[in-house]
């Protein structure tokens, strides 16, 4: 379903380059859940966006369902549903009219759209505040209007970016679901997150992110024989150590 | 692909392929965006409630100055300072007098409203009172204390008028009034206007006294004839179906209005989108960002004119309600097509407004930076509205096309029923021109990389120092340095003007340097500032001596051709030349600057220019450009600006400068590039710039050999034959001359640093 290749970006201003993603190569089938995992500044954001084709890569491309993101944004932006933590609601529209109305941009039928709704109004227990205006909605139910519009258009893909982040635990768990509702519907996912413990409860597959490269890839049982570590959070202990090391012998070089 | 699940009917939909937007569907996003904008309190506090409070606030505020003003007469009451009560009674009598002659006049004279031009304000409905200011004295024996607090009084504003009078008892009494002549001083300020009108209420009456005075003492002669010269005045009024001048007013309160109505929405769903974290969102959907900014331009348009229209009601109705309208409309009201047409052009300048908003606010990562951005061109689209009022000011050539100001001047003809259908239709045809031309803009802005993730192209990278050496100025700083040297360039040389004291030889020199000042210090600074290397950059390099003489051989002939190019558009019609030499002619420094050393001159006029020039515009503005640009796009625009740059004299325009001018900086862009060299350029540009004016050094001498005389404003055909010869050889010389090493620029050098 997606699929990685070498993709790169560099940002750069007047006075230096950053390279925020560097050659990063990985596949995600229909049905699998993905982790992208790293600490702040890791790149993931990045990565996702340019999947998404909102960033234009510096080199290497990724392809969604056969298509490209430099040659067929359209197509590809159709196939994938986004939830992140920072997107917010339209203050005075109510979640109905909202979530409708993304609808009509991805050219979903009124009559679909409408059914659509129902089922998500039971599924995300949305119907307490559905005609309620959106700037009046607590942290978690907007969580739920935002996770609730990125499945209007039933995309066979979906992208995660932090979705916990600032939620408690109820609106946590009810990510957690929602995932688990998402996977048993065949759709690929990839969830980034810098939330270790969350990531091995949820993913089927684990791709860890350091400074913009993937360093370790592959299922928890692939990574614990690779490393050595148990759990993820040790690996990436072992990671940053290992980064730091190595600065040091280039600093001392 | 088993892991595939049997798509459902959602799936086949998301997989079916749409371009573009339906109308439905850009109805649909519109309209969304209305709800949302109309559903914001702040618009509605903005479109509803301001006009219902504001327009009558405003209006009572109005009428009480305005009625002041119209109806001013029935209280008007001067302060006249005198000296003791004694005078008054004297001065009193005077006034009184004065006053039933002039009323005696009046009802003789039927036809005539208004006998006494001074009489007008005070002709109307009850006289004017007069209060009396009696200085207090320490010491009453002291005059000139006297006269000083009397003057004092005046010129402080205690009284408007101060009377001091005399009887000169020497002169014996005079006939018929058994009285002595009387000295009367008035004491005034020019300043103050009820200070003159108390001059003249006064002057009028001790006037008409006198001349009572006069007829008598000449009925007494036995003269009966009339005086030589008998005044009567008629005061005509407006026609009564013309609108007031107020109308002027009209479309500035519409702009004021419009972008009232425009501004909040306009930063509101774009960058307040963006701060609510909504637009990342948007832009993640399947569909055109122009649609989306369509969508939202709407929007904008829609709530602008709402806002215009409640505002217009508003008004309206207030005039109405206070029965201001006669002032405003004339008595017969406006017709009814105007309004309409009013409206129109209403939609226009609110179509064209919130476009050139959405451009900026599209920009803008912040409800705070929008406004930031706002605030210049609030200012810049008031200007306009001010114009308007200015009286006189045609609607007519370039005006027709230049951005607000058209709308405005064309919205108060149609009011005053003068609009032309050809301006009007360059006007309104421009205008949509530059709306679309703005909506495109706007929607490549909208939700860039830049704005959308703020994490590149702010402002302040315009202004960061460079951290590794480039090969060549960046069109940024170029641009930069283009804009800020025009104004500079305008204003400083106005500078000469303002030493009338030094001689014409110092003021040519001033006049050259300091542009020159300009042209070579800002791009050594920007060069500086940008770790350039000029030596490369700017092309200082020494070139091979076949490409500096085929330079000279230009910079001898090509003035002929450019002179031609001068004279020809004047020729073309009749009197043409006239005008032109005339135009010289007006300048009064003309015949000074003849007395010039012609060595200064080539100096001041030819030399210094001419290599400052070539360093500016080939060097440094050329360099940057081909960084980015072809060398046929670097050399064109260079010589655009350089033609522009030409047209700018002081401050007035010669547009007949421009072709010459820039087909000047085209061949002097062809010859650096091709040199691969400054240098050629600049020696043409010397000979070139020098040869001109030797020529019109000699123009006197010349045209008694009969060449250039106002006659015979083109130059022989021999010469131009000669000269063409001269050019094609300059070319063809230039075309063998070995291409510069390639590449002519060091590629770039970019320090990379990785992180």
């Amino acid at each position: 379903m997606i699929s990685v290749h070498e993709l790169t970006k560099h940002f750069s201003d007047a006075t230096r380059t950053i390279v925020a993603v560097d050659r990063l190569s990985f596949s995600v089938q229909a049905g699998e859940v993905y982790g992208l995992l790293g600490p702040n500044g890791a790149g993931k954001t990045t990565t996702l966006r340019m999947i998404l084709g909102l960033l234009q890569p510096t080199s290497g491309d990724a392809d969604v369902d056969g298509y490209r993101a430099t040659h067929d944004p359209d197509e590809v932006k159709r196939r994938i549903g986004t939830v992140s933590a920072t997107a917010g609601l339209y203050q005075w529209l109510t979640p109905r009219e909202m979530i409708l109305f993304f609808a009509d941009l991805y050219g979903v039928r009124p009559q679909d759209a409408r059914e659509r709704l129902d089922d998500l109004r039971a599924l995300l227990d949305l119907s307490p505040f559905v005609d309620q205006r959106c700037g009046t909605l607590s942290t978690g139910q907007r969580q739920r209007v935002n996770l609730a519009r990125a499945l209007i258009h039933d995309p066979p893909i979906m992208l995660l970016d932090e979705p916990t982040l600032g939620l408690d635990v109820v609106g946590s768990q009810i990510i957690f679901d929602y995932i688990a509702h998402v996977r048993s519907r065949g759709k690929a996912v990839i969830v980034s997150t810098h939330r270790l413990d969350e990531a091995q409860r949820l993913c089927d597959r684990f791709g860890l992110l350091h400074r913009g490269r993937l360093r370790h890839e592959g299922t928890l049982k692939q990574l614990q024989d690779e490393t050595g570590c148990t759990s993820l959070v040790e690996m990436f202990l072992q990671l940053l150590g290992e980064s730091e090391t190595s600065d040091d012998e280039r600093a001392s070089a | 692909m088993s892991q595939y699940p049997e798509p459902s009917r959602a799936e086949a939909e998301v997989g079916r392929p749409k371009r573009g937007m339906a109308p439905g569907r850009l109805m649909r996003l519109s309209l969304k965006e209305l709800r949302e904008i109309l559903r914001d309190r702040r618009t509605i506090i903005t479109l509803v409630l301001m006009p219902l409070f504001v327009y009558p606030l405003l209006s009572v505020a109005f009428q009480k100055f305005l009625i002041s003003q119209l109806s001013a007469p029935t209280d008007v009451h001067y302060r006249i300072a005198i000296s003791n009560e004694q005078e008054r009674h004297r001065v009193e009598e005077y006034v009184g007098r004065g006053d039933y002659l002039l009323a005696a006049r009046r009802e003789a004279n039927d036809d005539d409203e208004n006998p006494d031009g001074a009489d007008q304000h005070t002709g109307a409905p009850g006289p004017p009172r007069l209060t009396w200011v009696f200085p207090k004295y320490e010491n009453e024996d002291e005059n000139d204390h006297q006269t000083a607090i009397l003057e004092g009084q005046v010129a402080n504003g205690i009284a408007d008028l101060g009377i001091r009078w005399e009887a000169d008892e020497q002169a014996g009494h005079l006939p018929l009034t058994n009285l002595p002549p009387h000295q009367f001083e008035l004491v005034y300020r020019d300043d103050s206007i009820s200070s003159i009108e108390a001059l003249h209420f006064i002057e009028a009456r001790l006037e008409a006294v006198n001349d009572e005075y006069l007829r008598h003492r000449l009925r007494g002669f036995g003269e009966s004839r009339p005086p030589p010269a008998t005044v009567t005045t008629t005061q005509v009024a407006r026609p009564d179906d013309a609108p007031h001048s107020l109308s002027t007013l009209i479309p500035l309160i519409l702009i004021l209005m419009t972008v009232t109505g425009a501004v909040y929405p306009a930063i509101d769903l774009t960058a307040g989108e963006r701060e609510r974290g909504t637009l990342e969102t948007l832009i993640a959907a399947p569909v055109p960002r122009m649609g989306l900014l369509f969508a939202k331009y709407v929007a904008v348009v829609a709530v602008a004119i709402l806002t215009a229209t409640v505002n217009l009601l508003a008004m309206t109705a207030t005039v109405y309600g206070i029965g201001l309208e006669s002032l405003l409309f004339g008595t017969t009201g406006p017709h009814l097509g105007v309004i309409v047409q009013v409206f129109l052009l209403m939609i226009l300048f609110a179509a064209f407004f919130s476009a050139v908003l959405l451009v900026l606010t599209s920009f803008a990562r912040s409800f705070k930076e929008a406004q930031a951005y706002l605030i210049p061109l609030m200012m810049v689209s008031i200007a306009p509205g001010l114009l308007a009022l200015t009286p006189g000011l045609e609607l007519s050539g370039l005006l027709t096309v230049v951005p607000l100001v058209n709308i405005v001047l064309l919205s108060r003809d149609v009011f005053e029923g003068s609009a032309s259908f050809i301006s009007a239709a360059s006007a309104v045809c421009s205008t949509i021109v530059y709306s679309t031309i703005a909506l495109n803009v706007a929607a490549r802005i909208f939700g860039t990389d830049a704005v959308l993730f703020g994490s590149q192209g702010t402002w302040s990278d315009l202004f960061r120092r460079p951290g590794h050496e480039s090969a060549r100025p960046s069109v940024t700083v170029a641009s930069i340095i283009v804009a800020s040297v025009f104004p500079l360039f305008i204003l400083l040389s106005s500078i000469p003007g303002r030493f009338e004291d030094l001689s014409m030889s110092s003021r040519l020199v001033i006049s050259a340097g300091v542009p020159a000042l300009l042209f070579t210090m800002l791009p050594i600074f920007a060069a500086r500032w940008g770790r350039v290397r000029m030596r490369d950059a700017f092309l200082m390099k020494a070139p091979t001596p076949l490409a500096l003489f085929a330079a000279a051989l230009l910079g001898a002939s090509l003035w002929t051709v450019a002179y031609e190019i001068t004279v020809l558009p004047f020729s073309a019609t009749a009197g043409g030349i006239e005008s032109l030499l005339e135009r010289f002619q007006d300048l009064p420094l003309l015949a000074q600057f003849g007395e010039i050393p012609l060595a200064l001159k080539l100096f001041s006029i030819a030399l210094l220019p001419a290599v400052c020039e070539e360093f500016f515009f080939r060097g440094f503005l050329m360099g940057a450009l081909r960084g980015r640009y072809s060398d046929r796009g670097a050399i064109l625009t260079s010589a655009i600006v350089f033609g522009l740059f030409h047209v700018v004299v002081q401050d007035s325009l010669f547009l007949e400068r421009l072709l010459p001018s820039t087909l000047m900086g085209v061949v002097l862009g062809w010859v650096c590039v091709r040199t691969g060299s400054l240098f050629p350029g600049m020696l043409l540009h010397v000979l070139h710039n020098g040869l001109t004016l030797t020529f019109s050094h000699f123009f006197d001498r010349l045209q008694s050999i009969g060449v250039g005389s106002s006659q015979q404003i083109h130059l022989p055909i021999s010469w131009m034959l000669a000269a063409i010869l001269v050019v094609a050889a300059g070319f063809w010389l230039l075309h063998c001359v070995p291409r510069p090493d390639n590449p002519t620029y060091p590629t770039t050098k970019v320090v990379r640093d990785a992180a």
